[in-house]
């Protein structure tokens, strides 16, 4: 843990909120695109996110030290289940469109993020990809869903998994490997779906 | 074909591509690759996969969540929360004055029983025995009197002259009362455990 970010703990620690808040921004987009990507929606994610950050607040009296990165990313991926367990119990249908439809949230956004360096072909191209990969992960049990997300959509190594979800070493790659067949099993059926450029090569 | 390292590659695969195997597992895997070309797809397919992975697009967060004072205040429970606690509450205490009195009134009340007179066994004084007395048979563990058969203690020499007084019968001995309302007491107490469960369902919920 960088020296800025334990000083920032310590005052956060002690009740600072400002300092708190230095580490939200730090690390909010790492937790939104967990929490998006697990949920599958913008709605709950955000919602899920704040949840976690006031949790992780008033909760931060009991961070022992380590990676934050991971302590913040478990309370998190605790929200999240908690948030599908609520789903389990009250199935509702969503007033909006999930992410992994078409037209959905992901679609309006794209003329603001279009605003970047990056090809606006490209883009629409990648949201294609990023649809089916969310349908194909939404498939997925939650516990296989979480090691998947945070380490190939989030990069996150094996030990910060394991931190992160609680979990032994090797649970995050007998995991990890399941989700991966899974996935693959899933895009190789829906090929056609994806832009000729990301197709498996025969 | 191949046996045991063609399943074990197979299993392998998944994590081949970072860092998830060890070097003596890589080798394996390495080996194995170049003579099999069901593993080798294999492996096209899923590096293809993680490729895809690595490649989705982040999405941005759509505000800030910096946590302001406001957030810190726990939003107020559900009302089934209140009634649950008052439920609870009132349980509580109407099973503490009611334990509390049926424990009272038991002490208090002339309720007592009749023991059954106990005759004890006669006791013997235990003195030196002579030597003539040692050389005696063991007398038999039991006697009879009155047509009674009583227990002895074990292996004393026999006396054969039993005390004639008859021992004074005990005392009354008090009773006491069992709990009177022990089935409304139960009934409360279960009714205090679920209002206290219910009232901490909400307060999660909530």
């Amino acid at each position: 843990m960088p020296d800025e970010e334990r000083e920032l703990v310590e005052r956060a620690r002690k009740g600072d909120l400002d300092a708190f808040n230095s580490l939200v921004i730090a690390y909010q987009d790492t937790a939104y695109n967990v929490a998006f990507r697990i949920l599958g929606n913008h709605y709950d994610a955000s919602d899920a996110v704040q949840e976690a950050f006031v949790k992780a607040f008033k909760g931060i009296g009991n961070f022992k030290g380590g990676s934050f990165k991971s302590w913040l990313l478990r309370i998190v991926t605790n929200t999240c289940r908690d948030v599908l367990r609520a789903y389990k119990r009250k199935p509702t249908t969503p007033l909006y469109p999930p992410a992994s439809e078409k037209g959905g949230i992901e679609q309006e956004r794209v003329a603001f993020l279009s605003s970047n360096a990056e090809n606006p072909d490209n883009y629409v191209e990648r949201q294609e990809l990023a649809h089916l990969i969310q349908q194909a992960i939404d498939l997925l049990p939650f516990d296989q869903k979480a090691v998947i997300v945070l380490s190939d959509l989030e990069g996150c190594d094996y030990n910060e998994i394991a931190e992160a979800l609680g979990i032994p070493l090797g649970t995050v790659k007998s995991r990890l490997s399941r989700a991966r067949a899974r996935v693959r099993d899933y895009l190789l059926a829906h090929q056609e779906l994806l832009p000729p450029r990301y197709r498996l090569k025969p | 074909m191949f046996g045991w390292k063609h399943k074990k590659v197979k299993a392998l695969l998944p994590l081949y591509g970072d860092k998830g195997l060890s070097p003596g597992e890589r080798k394996i895997v390495e080996e194995h690759l170049q003579s099999c070309k069901e593993c080798l797809a294999e492996w096209e397919s899923l590096r293809w996969t993680i490729s895809l992975l690595r490649d989705v697009p982040r999405v941005p967060a759509p505000r800030p969540f910096v946590v302001r004072v406001a957030d810190l205040k726990r939003a107020p429970a559900p009302v089934g929360f209140y009634v649950a606690r008052a439920f609870t509450a009132v349980a509580t205490i109407a099973l503490i004055l009611l334990l509390g009195f049926d424990l009272f009134a038991s002490q208090l009340a002339p309720f007592s029983v009749k023991a059954p007179a106990i005759t004890p066994v006669p006791t013997q004084e235990l003195s030196p025995q002579p030597e003539a007395v040692r050389a005696l048979p063991m007398a038999p563990t039991t006697v009879e009197k009155g047509g009674e058969v009583r227990s002895l203690n074990f292996g004393s020499p026999i006396s054969t002259q039993l005390p004639e007084e008859t021992p004074a019968p005990l005392p009354e001995q008090r009773a006491r009362l069992p709990l009177r309302w022990l089935p409304l007491e139960i009934a409360l107490g279960l009714g205090a455990v679920l209002g206290g469960i219910m009232s901490w369902i909400l307060r999660r919920r909530g």
